[in-house]
């Protein structure tokens, strides 16, 4: 008990002295916000970093864009029109060619279409339209679209399944917007259930509508005035009447029509329109991890040779200290892109290289510490008494030598963070399934941040890295100088 | 300690790290997972006679220390190998790029130290005041900063954004072409301007505090005293007495730049898509080039390890207790 009071006493004491340092302070908030970003990661964003894609138009602003640039006030946030709600909850309509052969009703919010050919010898065309309006008081998007999920089942060999969008502008024009022909394997993918997307960028597509192949070029065209746009979604039943009774049944669990917006989130998208502050949350974890990790191992090795060294003294000490030497001019960076580029291995690896490349000055500081602790007079005392080496090293040496550690542990954190921050953007020891904050930077420089000029997507994760080491510096320096107060800085 | 054994002594330590680089290389590579002729076999299907003609034509069939003989002999020879990507010699792709690297990183360490050094001395003189505490944060905040990342931000906002300097390359591109070569030289160092700006401002960031305190340090010293008690202007105390106290230690500071600015150059002219080593390196990532990985890597060991050298030899000829011997 009195040793745990004694430990809690000087935990108390610590922190009335760190309490003090205004750029501790500063350090520790700054890391543990980050902290708390890794660790609750799933609940500070709903979205996948990777997985989630086209969660808006590619590349859009953030959401407050309009804040700091009114010029961009007027761009598109996301708009989902869901066609069939809108159809059936009175705001659209739903009309339907012939309501003695067709038969809808609504389930769990998706519609179900039944088509019948009692007799088996009807022929011709049958038709359900949907029809919906919206307002639309933005600039143009970059891409919009329709989504299709829906189910065909029955005697689909009776039928043929046939689906178009259209829609109307303002001014009255009529654009058409896509038709079944233009997806292959319609059919197919509507009878198993697949999702079918229709993106007004799709180069396919503008080669159906015979549009030229810019991939904004259909959206600009489509959204260049503001006002009540009309959309009709029909589906078109033509019955082959082969002469026995058949019927055909269609659920649409989801129909929309999506304008991908050009602004979203937090810090906007990337080119595959994922969110980036989603990515940042993410990108905290390995970062952290990185830095962490590769800071206790480096540290580990090098009191380990630094208290051996300075402890044993005599060849040992000669042996480790120029061997030390040598892993300190060593050019690290190269070294580290060739073996994680060649070995792969991932974080792991890196991690490794950090501490194996890393531990070589700070041991030659431990050691000199070591040096002049081993000449104290109660060390002197303690071998006297018959202390063995053990011992001595772990009651006397080690306790006196960790203070420098744990300054050292905060301070080699920034170089380890900034370093595999640079692989990272170098493309080397990556895991696709891992977005760190420097591969975001890797993404941004190879696919076009510059081009579009998505500072968005180029500020975050470096001002993250930076405020991340910088913690880490502001934590190192208030622990130096609490606990080495002899190595006090001016 | 006598000069010529201090060079003697130097030279042994360079050549022997030298020759750990090459062995660490000659390692690393043969660690690599997979067979490196397992690729071909499984490519094209070879009879056991094509195989061992294979290993044979590689001299994969000699022992390993008689590989690891050959491996030496052809690196000081600057042979290097077929490019997995080009299938041009990887010595001639590095000869094309290395000069543009030595340009980049000459001028940033050079200009990183005199940088520092003024900036240090400055600041330290001005101890206390406003203008210390800006530099100091500043030097913090600036050594914490990834390199790549304010070679981004300059690229981004001043390059694309403003349009003040070029985005790519090192010369503007062919239907730009100047005859005159001091036009040549004015497009090439306005190439040149914004990665060394990024380069030199986070190299010096670093360094500045470490300057500050060696001055700071000398400072406190009886001779500056003396200096002062004799009259001499604080100017000249600072910029004669002061800095000749710390060119030693301002001479390791620059040879340990020189890593970190070889380091900082991969990253930058890959942001900047300088023709250099560096974009070389991320090039021959993305490609597993790894005959080019090897040479580069041996051809920056080897402009660390040298540069290194004459930075000893500098602080050699400084230093009075190796020109005069004794400790």
């Amino acid at each position: 008990m009195v040793e745990k009071r004694t430990l809690w006493k000087r935990a108390a004491d610590f922190w009335d002295k760190y309490k003090r340092s205004k750029f501790g302070l500063l350090g520790l908030a700054i890391l543990m916000s980050f902290v708390f970003m890794a660790v609750f990661a799933p609940f500070l964003t709903p979205y996948d970093p990777i997985l989630d894609r086209d969660l808006a138009g590619w590349l859009a602003y953030p959401e407050w864009i309009g804040l700091i640039d009114p010029s961009k006030a007027g761009l598109p946030p996301n708009i989902r029109i869901p066609m069939v709600k809108q159809a059936i909850q009175g705001e659209g309509e739903m009309i339907v060619s012939n309501s003695s052969l067709i038969k809808t009703f609504v389930e769990d919010g998706s519609l179900i279409v039944e088509v019948v050919n009692p007799t088996g010898t009807l022929r011709g065309k049958e038709s359900i339209t949907l029809i919906s309006t919206f307002e639309y008081q933005y600039d143009p998007p970059r891409t919009f679209g329709i989504s299709l999920w829906g189910n065909l089942t029955g005697d689909t060999e009776d039928f043929i399944l046939k689906a178009k969008f259209d829609l109307t502008k303002p001014n009255g024009e009529k654009v058409k917007v896509w038709e079944s022909g233009y997806t292959a394997g319609f059919l197919g993918r509507i009878k198993s259930g697949q999702l079918i997307d229709v993106r007004s960028s799709s180069p396919v597509l503008l080669l159906m509508l015979g549009l030229p192949p810019q991939r904004e070029y259909f959206a600009k065209k489509v959204f260049s005035e503001k006002g009540l746009f009309q959309l009709k979604a029909t589906f078109e039943f033509t019955m082959l009447g082969t002469g026995k009774p058949s019927k055909l049944r269609l659920i649409l669990h989801h129909y929309q029509f999506i304008v991908y917006g050009r602004r979203f989130g937090l810090l906007g998208t990337d080119d595959m329109a994922r969110d980036i502050f989603t990515q940042i949350v993410y990108g905290a974890r390995i970062s952290l991890m990185v830095g962490i990790a590769a800071s206790l191992t480096t540290v580990g090795l090098s009191v380990l040779v630094g208290v051996i060294a300075g402890y044993m003294g005599g060849k040992t000490d000669e042996a480790l200290m120029r061997f030390a030497d040598l892993v300190m001019v060593l050019p690290g960076l190269p070294l580290m892109i060739v073996i994680a580029s060649v070995l792969g291995g991932g974080l792991m690896m890196i991690v490794l290289l950090l501490s194996v490349l890393g531990w070589a000055g700070s041991s030659r500081n431990i050691r000199a510490f070591v040096l002049s602790i081993k000449e104290m007079s109660y060390v002197e005392a303690s071998r006297a008494k018959g202390a063995g080496s053990w011992r001595i090293i772990f009651k006397h040496i080690l306790p006196s030598v960790m203070p420098i550690a744990y300054a050292n542990l905060a301070l080699y954190a920034p170089l380890a963070i900034t370093t595999e921050a640079e692989l990272s953007y170098l493309g080397v020891g990556g895991n696709p399934f891992l977005i760190s904050w420097g591969k975001m930077l890797q993404y941004a420089q190879t696919r076009g941040a510059f081009q579009y000029n998505a500072w968005w997507w180029v500020i975050p994760p470096g001002l993250c890295i930076a405020l991340l080491s910088l913690s880490f510096i502001l934590i190192g320096h208030s622990l130096d100088e609490i606990l080495n107060p002899r190595l006090r800085r001016r | 300690m006598g000069v010529k054994t201090y060079i003697l002594k130097r030279t042994a330590y360079s050549v022997a790290l030298i020759f750990i680089v090459v062995t660490l290389n000659f390692i690393i590579f043969r660690l690599m997972p997979g067979d490196p002729y397992a690729v071909m076999i499984e490519k094209y299907i070879m009879t056991p006679e094509m195989i061992e003609a294979t290993l044979r034509k590689w001299g994969l069939d000699r022992p390993i220390w008689e590989q690891y003989y050959l491996y030496i002999v052809n690196l000081f020879q600057f042979r290097f190998g077929l490019s997995h990507r080009t299938y041009e010699p990887v010595e001639n792709e590095i000869l094309a790029r290395l000069p543009n690297t030595l340009a980049l990183v000459g001028t940033s360490v050079i200009a990183s130290t005199i940088l520092r050094v003024l900036i240090g001395i400055y600041t330290a003189s001005r101890r206390g005041r406003l203008v210390d505490s800006i530099i100091v944060s500043a030097s913090v905040v600036l050594n914490s900063i990834p390199t790549f990342w304010f070679g981004m931000l300059l690229l981004l906002f001043l390059a694309f954004d403003l349009g003040l300097f070029p985005a790519h390359g090192t010369i503007t591109p062919p239907p730009y072409t100047p005859k005159d070569p001091w036009a040549y030289l004015l497009d090439y160092l306005w190439h040149l301007a914004l990665p060394f700006a990024a380069l030199t401002a986070i190299i010096t960031g670093g360094g500045v505090i470490r300057t500050r305190n060696l001055v700071l340090d000398s400072l406190s010293q009886d001779y500056v005293i003396t200096a002062r008690a004799k009259g001499i202007p604080e100017r000249d105390v600072l910029y004669k007495h002061v800095f000749k106290n710390i060119q030693l230690p301002i001479v390791t500071q620059a040879a340990m730049s020189i890593a970190r600015c070889v380091g900082g150059a991969m990253t930058t002219e890959t942001v900047f898509t300088w023709y250099g080593m560096g974009r070389y390196t991320f090039e021959s990532i993305s490609n597993l080039d790894y005959p080019a990985l090897q040479g580069i890597f041996f051809v920056i060991c080897l402009l660390v390890i040298t540069s290194n050298f004459i930075c000893d030899m500098i602080y050699g000829f400084l230093d009075p207790r190796v020109k005069y011997g004794g400790e």
